[in-house]
């Protein structure tokens, strides 16, 4: 076949994926009630080392600075874990590092969760819808084409997957695969954030930008330092919106292990239970969590919780 | 005949089927023509497989007018039901009108999104009627007038065959040659095709219409050697890779280059090897002789492709965006071969019927009984699965002119001992046994959250099908109380 004109292409490809509905929809309803009780997922670290085995009574809850009811469940079974990975014409330099992540996802990560795919470079796309069998992500990664874009769409990916997950009940996690960088998207990282505060998702970030700089600086464009810094900044306050994590591995091993950890640390989590309303003011109600030992001071416990709560 | 259960369905309060509407279709099932000593037996003629009707035309004595008349009765009867089913259809529209006024009212978010469950899923029953009236219908009404053709031109077609055969003309047909099978030169620049293979795959997976690969080493190896055999015994030039993909339509194609796809909805449909030789060897003529590349002069494979995947989703969604195609084929509605709409991938009438008649040869030289082919036509058209197989069918040649060329080929190829069996193809039904378990315990899992659903967190839609061996006819004949829910539960989001 002889090479299409890109803009040809182009107009297909925007069709094929308008008129097949592939990419997402727009978010019609918010699912979750203003006054819905919510989960929050926490981390507890001490000498950055997880800690196990907390009760009720060590939990402190703070809403807009103000002591809340707080309870603790056990965690939301199965969980919904959506990988959501950058597949840009950039991406392709660093294939191998996450198909090494996807590998080890495959070998060790527990078995009974829903997981799916999703790719994006200009457009998102789901590769392959939840399933419960690994080996299926696996192979959709695998099989997953190089979209050739230059574009990337990381603030698109965040909202649309967010906005999607919000709408299904159960606990959710995002592991988000990618730089960082965004170059088209439509909505802006205030709007992902704010989809994010309104939603209970956790989200994982592995990001690929210290691999592309240490590796392939000489052949990557210019400016590349610079946006780097600020991709590096977008994950990391994904994670921290949200409570997750963020890696930047510089090796294939340094992937696994990443990908490890996200795992690691999904199981670990806390389930707290606050049962009080979020006011449907449009405003980020910010959320502390503190624990308390027996006497009721707390030497050296490190609390990773999202950052607060937005109902729209 | 016995009665059987309808597995489809349909929502108890969406089951309207006693008020028929009328929109230009008969609403009353056409009364029997003849009388019913003619009519009775006439009408079981046509439930008889090709086979069989080759086999007994000669000695069946039905008049020109008893036959005419029955032809006349089919028609009506097609037309009425049709109409049953596109009434059907009606009540769905109006149904999601009703949904869609109540979006009005103001509604909790729970309740809204209950109300878009209910307008998604009623959608979703809506475009299956659609399907079914549209094709899966006048596919199954297409096969017994064929068989009514048959029991009317078959003696006379059998006389040409034979004289034929007497005077040694068969041998001056076209690819008459099969002695020469493998050394004979049925298309030439096989190997340019590759790179268009290649590409239409990667644009498929792009457009996210190639579904997921089955892994299971016992299943692939099967059906890989297989392939390998019949093409080591035919005209293909190129290497052959086959795909077996795990989904559920009942279907098989062939991409440009000697890239042959198989989907497990036939590997599950197929009774013995000598019906899945013949599918295959059949898409393998198609690879032989060019078709798709002979009718992409003009376009290239992704503009097809793209094509195809437009006109899929103005088809299945009548021009609205209601539910994607890529959800469809992930809940079973519609398979690949209705998306992709084959015909644009190497589908004529002209090209049909070569590549029956070199697939017949083919499964003939591989050591296969050639009737395979027929006998597996037959099923898919006349009893079970002929909504997930439709596509299958999708503008070929008219049925008769199919199997009369099918039958009067394999009358000509020489006579040899054939196998219809092996026990590797009853090994390979065993571990698919298990793939299938695997995929549809997932696929009917009630509770599965989707990305892809527009509004997520719904029930899965009903799928509309019908249970195996059930007779197109039956299925307008129904009362409500014969459906019964294939998921065991309502529609309702709780
Ligand atoms: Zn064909």
């Amino acid at each position: 076949m002889p090479a299409k004109p890109r803009a040809t292409r182009t107009a297909a490809r925007q069709i094929i994926a308008g008129g097949l509905a592939l990419t997402f929809w727009a978010a019609r309803v918010p699912a979750v009630e203003p006054d819905a009780p919510r989960n929050l997922y926490v981390s507890v670290e001490r000498d950055g080392r997880p800690v196990e085995g907390l009760d009720p009574t060590n939990f402190r809850l703070f809403v807009d600075g103000s002591p809340a009811p707080v309870q603790l469940a056990p965690q939301e079974q199965p969980a919904q874990v959506v990988f959501v990975i950058e597949n840009s014409s950039s991406a392709e330099y660093y294939r191998t590092e996450i198909a090494a992540a996807m590998q080890e996802f495959e070998e060790t990560a527990p078995e009974g969760h829903w997981y799916a795919l999703v790719s994006f470079a200009r457009d998102v796309e789901v590769v392959a819808d939840f399933t419960r069998r690994k080996e299926n992500i696996a192979s959709a990664f695998d099989s997953m084409g190089q979209s050739g874009w230059q574009d990337i769409s990381t603030f698109d990916a965040v909202y649309n997957v967010v906005g999607k997950l919000r709408r299904i009940r159960g606990r959710h996690i995002v592991v988000l695969i990618g730089s960082g960088l965004d170059r088209y998207s439509e909505r802006s990282l205030g709007d992902a954030e704010k989809q994010l505060q309104a939603s209970d998702v956790t989200i994982y970030a592995i990001g690929t930008g210290t691999l592309l700089r240490r590796q392939y600086e000489p052949y990557v464009f210019p400016g590349l330092r610079m946006s780097e810094m600020q991709a590096r900044g977008v994950l990391e306050t994904l994670a921290e919106d949200s409570g997750g994590k963020v890696w930047f591995p510089d090796s294939a091993s340094g992937f696994a292990d990443a990908m490890r950890g996200v795992f690691t640390d999904m199981a670990l989590q806390y389930r707290l239970f606050y049962a009080g309303g979020i006011p449907p003011d449009g405003k980020l109600h910010k959320i502390n969590v503190k624990i308390v030992d027996f006497g009721g001071r707390a030497p050296g416990y490190k609390v990773r919780a999202r950052k607060g709560w937005r109902a729209a | 005949m016995r009665v059987q259960a309808l597995t489809a369905v349909l929502a108890a309060e969406l089951v309207l089927l006693a008020s028929i509407g009328g929109c230009g279709r008969r609403t009353t099932p056409p009364a029997t023509p003849l009388t019913p000593t003619v009519f009775q037996p006439l009408r079981q003629e046509l439930n008889k497989s090709y086979a069989e009707l080759f086999r007994i035309a000669p000695t069946l004595e039905y008049s020109q007018a008893q036959i005419d008349s029955m032809r006349e009765y089919l028609k009506q009867a097609e037309d009425f039901c049709i109409g049953r089913v596109d009434d059907r259809a009606d009540q769905y529209e109006k149904q999601l009108a009703a949904y869609q006024e109540k979006l009005r009212e103001p509604a909790t978010n729970g309740g809204r999104h209950n109300l878009h469950c209910e307008i998604q899923n009623t959608r979703a029953m809506m475009n299956q009627a659609k399907v079914l009236a549209q094709t899966a219908i006048p596919v199954s009404y297409e096969n017994r007038k064929a068989k009514l053709d048959l029991i009317q031109n078959w003696p006379t077609d059998l006389k040409t065959i034979k004289q034929q055969i007497a005077s040694g003309a068969y041998r001056d047909r076209r690819w008459g040659n099969v002695e020469d099978i493998g050394f004979r030169e049925v298309a030439s620049g096989q190997e340019d095709d590759i790179k268009t293979g290649q590409d239409a795959i990667r644009d498929m997976k792009a457009a996210g219409l190639m579904p997921r690969a089955i892994e299971d080493p016992e299943v692939v190896n099967y059906v890989r050697n297989l392939g390998a055999r019949i093409a080591s015994r035919s005209d293909l030039q190129v290497p052959l890779h086959i795909t077996v993909l795990n989904s559920q339509e009942i279907n098989a194609f062939a991409l440009p280059g000697g890239y042959l796809f198989i989907e497990r909805g036939l590997l599950e449909a197929v009774e013995n090897e000598s019906q899945l030789a013949g599918v295959i060897a059949h898409e393998i003529a198609h690879a032989a002789a060019r078709h798709g590349h002979k009718l992409m002069v003009r376009a290239t494979i992704s503009s097809i492709i793209y094509q195809a995947a437009e006109v899929a989703a103005i088809m299945l969604t009548g021009g609205v965006a209601s539910i994607g195609i890529y959800y469809a084929m992930q809940y079973g509605f519609f398979g690949l071969g209705l998306v992709l709409n084959l015909n644009l991938l190497g589908v004529s009438r002209e090209y049909e019927l070569e590549a029956d008649q070199l697939g017949i040869q083919y499964a003939w030289n591989s050591g296969y009984d050639p009737s395979g082919f027929i006998n597996f036509f037959d099923k898919m058209a006349s009893k079970e699965g002929y909504v997930r197989g439709i596509s299958w069918f999708h503008s070929h040649p008219p049925f008769y002119q199919r199997m009369v060329e099918a039958q009067r080929e394999i009358m000509f190829l020489p006579a040899r001992p054939a196998i219809t069996n092996t026990r590797e193809f009853q090994q390979m039904k065993r571990a698919l046994a298990r793939v299938t378990a695997e995929a549809r315990a997932e696929e009917s899992e009630p509770n599965r959250p989707s990305l892809l659903s527009p509004e997520p967190g719904c029930p899965p839609p009903p799928i509309i099908s019908f249970q195996d061996q059930r007779q197109v006819e039956d299925v307008c004949q129904l009362n409500p109380e014969q459906l019964a829910p294939r998921h065991g539960r309502s529609l309702r989001a709780d």
